[in-house]
């Protein structure tokens, strides 16, 4: 049976007349962990745009919520609850940690964007501490921390991640982690993007492996992890 | 030079430093946050004071009381020009967009001129609030609220880029495009909305400085200028450095015609700008406002 939580099908994808993904068929379940991972320029970046809506299928299909979207943008996308933490964090410097928060609930115009800066606030505290400052004066940590806290300020259903431990040190990475896992009990389902393939599947039940914009490889991260190819590709083992 | 003197001047020029920040705090904006140099600011500013004084002819409506119908309709114009034509080169280089609105300007200025010629008109208010008096410095209280309101709506703007949820978009939008399109901010509304801001600044400017100075499509220059120079004074794109910016060149302004004659107001202006860019090309506030 397939899954309408959320499906890309048959997605074929580039940029300008550079075609990059080819074919994917990708898709997570409600409360799932899901991870994609691959080589520098797999295309797993140019997957999460695509679901994100900054680039569009050149064929496929790709459902959300039971329903399949056509030409939607990023607001439309967001506002059906797929949330994004972009690539390098992405941050707003020069505005305030709190008011980078806030921006990840933009399109929010319910009352309860308070509750959810303190549920934010109770997931890492640092932040909290930091509210006030710049947000290019964090660390590499802090800044993943405010990121994430952006993403889920809105409420998502499906959360992406893309790169969750680019640059930082494991103990921090364990740390993030751990946070993910909360969140995720929370009822936010989560993509995750990593090139630390360890971390990825001791986060996800699931795993595509992407290779040269198709997936190569697909299932429950415990098989990928025994397998034969991945184990020498990725884990170097 | 008397202590009366000074104190008198040093007025003057505060009360049209309020007002110069006013007009330079929006142009500040559009060219802080969208890179754009709008040339037709002036024209903007101009407009208001037309709004303003009609509104006062045919409505009785005083022109306090226009500034906020001088701001909206500036602020419409303004979302407008943005939306449907300046948003199609938005990202270009600066030399581009400053083409663009040099020509709107030309195209938008000589309407004006077509429309309600080029001879001054003077909005002279039935009921004037008087000249108060303090300590042998005399202020007239019209200018006074009119700076009053200047600064007022200035630190108006301020608020709303600090602390309002467009305002956030602006900057967001201005920092990372792509990722604030990720939060569901739509760019071009919101370039828009900044142009619209910039605009709206300009035409309640303009109705404030209709119960002060002459009215004619030709001064837009003199206005533009200024607020090109405090820009240059009070660093980009920050609305802080064009109050301070539009203080210190009023002053400036006051006691350099004292000094050398009403007549030298712009040399001055510039001189000064020159002097600026040569010894402190970051402004007094020595911060760009958006890095
Ligand atoms: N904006 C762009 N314009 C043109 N080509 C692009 C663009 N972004 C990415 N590409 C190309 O698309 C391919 C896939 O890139 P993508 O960023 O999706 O890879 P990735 O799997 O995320 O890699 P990494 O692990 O290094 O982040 C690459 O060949 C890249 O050069
Ligand atoms: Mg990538």
């Amino acid at each position: 049976m397939s899954n309408d939580f959320f499906r890309l099908e048959n997605v074929a994808a580039g940029y300008g007349d550079i075609q990059v993904l080819w074919d994917i068929t990708i898709d997570v379940e409600p409360n799932e962990i899901v991870c994609m991972v691959g080589s520098n320029g797999a295309g797993k970046s140019t997957t999460l745009k695509l679901i994100s809506g900054l680039l569009k299928p050149w064929s496929g299909r790709v459902i959300i919520g039971g329903e399949e979207v056509v030409y939607a943008t990023p607001d439309q996308i967001l506002a059906k609850g797929v949330g994004q933490v972009p690539e390098g964090r992405r941050l707003f410097n020069g505005m305030s940690v709190k008011n980078n928060l806030l921006m990840g609930a933009y399109l929010r115009k319910d009352k309860e964007v308070d509750k959810d800066l303190e549920f934010v606030y109770g997931l890492f505290p640092i932040l909290k501490e930091r509210r006030k400052q710049d947000a290019k004066t964090l660390s590499g940590g802090e800044q993943q921390m405010c990121a994430i806290g952006r993403g889920i300020m809105s409420r998502p259903k499906l959360l992406l991640i893309d790169e969750l431990s680019l640059g930082l040190a494991p103990l921090v990475v364990e740390q993030l982690t751990e946070t993910l896992k909360e969140i995720n009990k929370t009822g936010i389902s989560i993509l995750l993007v990593e090139q630390d393939v360890m971390t990825a599947f001791e986060l996800a039940n699931r795993g595509f492996v992407l290779e040269s914009g198709r997936v190569f490889l697909k299932g429950p991260t415990r098989l990928l992890a025994d397998n034969p190819t991945v184990r020498e590709a990725y884990m170097g083992i | 030079m008397a202590a009366t003197l000074f104190f008198q001047v040093l007025v003057n020029g505060l009360v049209l430093g309020g007002l110069y920040a006013c007009i330079a705090a929006g142009f500040s904006l559009v060219w802080g946050v969208l890179n754009i140099i709008n040339i037709l600011h002036g024209t903007f500013v101009v407009i208001g004071s037309y709004s303003a004084y009609y509104a006062y002819i045919y409505l009785g409506v005083h022109p306090f009381i226009s500034v906020v119908l001088a701001g909206i309709i500036l602020f419409i114009i303004g979302y407008l020009f943005q939306r449907g034509i300046i948003n199609r080169v938005v990202a270009a280089p600066v030399l581009i967009t400053l083409s663009l609105t040099f020509g709107l300007d030309l195209f938008l200025n000589n309407s004006l001129l077509v429309v309600f010629s080029a001879d001054y008109l003077k909005l002279n208010l039935a009921n004037p609030l008087g000249v108060l008096q303090f300590a042998g410095i005399y202020v007239p209280v019209d200018r006074l609220a009119a700076m009053v309101l200047a600064l007022f709506l200035t630190c108006l703007l301020y608020w709303v880029l600090e602390a309002s949820r467009i305002g956030r978009a602006i900057v967001a939008v201005r920092m990372d495009r792509e990722a604030a399109t990720l939060m569901g901010v739509n760019a071009k509304h919101i370039y828009a909305v900044t142009f619209g801001l910039g605009a709206l600044m300009a035409g309640s400017a303009g109705a404030m400085l209709s119960v002060i100075f002459p009215i004619s499509p030709i001064v837009s220059t003199l206005y533009l200028s200024k607020a090109f120079v405090i820009c240059v004074l009070g660093g980009l794109g920050s609305v802080a450095g064009a109050m301070v910016g539009g203080l210190v060149l009023g002053v400036v302004e006051s006691f350099g015609g004292l000094i050398f004659g009403p007549e030298h107001a712009m040399t001055i202006s510039f001189c000064l700008l020159i002097l600026l860019l040569i010894f402190r090309p970051t402004g007094i506030m020595g911060k760009k406002g958006y890095e």
